[in-house]
């Protein structure tokens, strides 16, 4: 039995909240029920249900594949955190543009979100698509994304939370009212990142993949279809 | 063969080099796949050597079930934010003090703007001059906790008792792994590094400007590396995504 199977088989149909079906996923992994998943690395994990509008039930699952891997970009910037000072490092954006990322930089300002007044809006989105083709660390955006939308766009997450007690980092994300039938083969993290170059200068944003995972789960039009990554740092 | 056994068969003895690096590196890949399931935590590696020819004499690695601090944990979901044009903030628990000094006990935490990406200039968090990385040793034997703040038990003489500033990280796309490390020493004094500590120094502006240490992760050294006066320790973090 897959991983896929197995949690269709335990959650399809029921009506249980995120973190119930976190709990118990995590609950099987350390049971040793699904040997990989043990041994997941510091990466979030993508958990995709799809439900009939003001319905609680869920109508498909997916979770992500446990031996998916984290991107490039990610170790890029978790990477320059640690640091004796002034450090540069280059992300590339969903475009194929490589940027400078200034982490602990006295000059250049990214991803500013201070006291001085912002005209764009930063922080996190998410996006679903078909899925195929290859999952490598060198990956900058989805393979490929749904034609319709809303289902073809990035969407907002909602703010990160860290929950002491299962040592996880989880962040929501709500896809509403999706306007075609199809199945989810593939999802996205995103970084909304801002990088003036200089004080003053013009706010660029830049739209940076951190995360490219497989999961799978079918919806049809008109269904809202949540995803929550979830970091277990356990 | 555990953990301890098969450390000191593979490093003590062996010259500090390039080499020996990746032999750490292929040391922690082979854990991860490992009975212990290591990670998704940092693992620490400790080892002492001598500065005439390298020589490693002892070392110890942490745990693959040791914990992550809470402040990891606030620091991460930080990333996750909805998108606003609207300042943000996290808590974090800093060490006590200015330099580890007392109170030992600062619960309440400082409201930290975005303390991961939000990296900004001039007066705010983690401006040019406040936002390194440090590592720690120390002689405390207590399990670690996700509470944890600091170092349990530093040591008394310099620059063993300090928080110690490492080179910048690294990142390995091939193998996915990001490391930094550091060399504490000479030894002034002797004992024995029973627990490990990294730090981030980070500048806040709310309520007011402040610095502070915030530790990211605690872990215990095991088996202890013992060490005397004119030696140095290297120590090491690696994080395997």
């Amino acid at each position: 039995m897959s991983l896929q199977e197995y949690i269709s088989e335990q959650f399809v149909g029921q009506d249980k909240s995120k973190q119930q079906i976190l709990d118990e996923i995590y609950k099987a992994a350390k049971d040793a029920w699904y040997d990989k998943l043990k041994y997941i690395p510091l990466k979030p994990m993508a958990l995709i249900t799809v439900h009939n509008p003001g319905s609680s039930i869920i109508e498909s699952i997916g979770f992500s594949e446990p031996n998916d891997i984290i991107l490039n970009n990610f170790g890029i910037a978790f990477a320059g955190n640690f640091n004796n000072g002034a450090v540069v490092v280059s992300l590339t954006d969903v475009f194929g543009v490589a940027d400078d990322y200034r982490i602990n930089s006295s000059n250049n300002i990214y991803n500013a979100r201070d006291n001085n007044p912002n005209t764009e809006a930063i922080g996190t989105q998410m996006q679903l698509g078909l899925g195929g083709g290859s999952f490598v660390r060198s990956n900058i955006a989805l393979n490929n994304p749904f034609v319709s939308a809303p289902e073809s766009n990035r969407f907002n997450t909602g703010e990160g939370g860290w929950l002491t007690g299962t040592q996880q980092v989880v962040v929501n994300g709500l896809l509403s009212n999706v306007t075609s039938t199809d199945t989810v083969g593939e999802c996205g993290l995103f970084g909304l990142w801002r990088n003036d170059s200089a004080a003053g200068a013009a706010q660029n944003v830049f739209i940076i993949m951190l995360s490219h995972d497989i999961a799978a789960a079918s919806f049809v039009s008109g269904q809202n279809i949540n995803t929550t990554y979830t970091w277990s740092i356990t | 063969m555990n953990d301890s056994q098969y450390i000191q068969e593979e490093f003590v003895g062996k010259t500090f080099t390039q080499k020996l690096n990746s032999k750490m590196a292929d040391y922690f890949e082979e854990r991860k796949f490992g009975e212990l399931g290591f990670i998704p935590r940092p693992g620490a590696i400790a080892m002492v050597h001598t500065l005439e020819d390298g020589a490693i004499k002892s070392v110890g690695a942490s745990a693959p079930q040791d914990i992550i601090n809470n402040n990891f944990g606030k620091w991460l979901a930080a990333m996750h934010t909805v998108p606003s044009t609207v300042l943000g903030t996290a808590s974090l628990s800093e060490i006590g003090g200015a330099g580890g000094g007392d109170p030992p006990v600062r619960t309440d935490g400082d409201a930290l703007q975005r303390p991961w990406w939000s990296i900004v200039r001039g007066d705010t968090f983690n401006s040019g001059s406040r936002g390194e990385t440090y590592i720690q040793i120390g002689l405390g034997f207590s399990t670690p906790l996700v509470d944890d703040f600091d170092i349990e038990t530093a040591f008394a003489s310099s620059p063993e008792a300090d928080k110690t500033l490492t080179p910048d990280g690294g990142y390995s796309s091939s193998i996915g792994r990001v490391q930094v490390g550091v060399n504490i020493g000479p030894t002034t004094g002797s004992g024995t590094v029973r627990e490990l500590g990294i730090f981030q120094d980070w500048l806040t502006l709310l309520p007011a400007p402040s610095g502070g240490f915030y530790m990211l992760s605690h872990d215990a050294i095991s088996p202890g590396v013992a060490f005397i006066v004119g030696e140095t320790l290297f120590c090491q973090y690696f994080w395997q995504l």
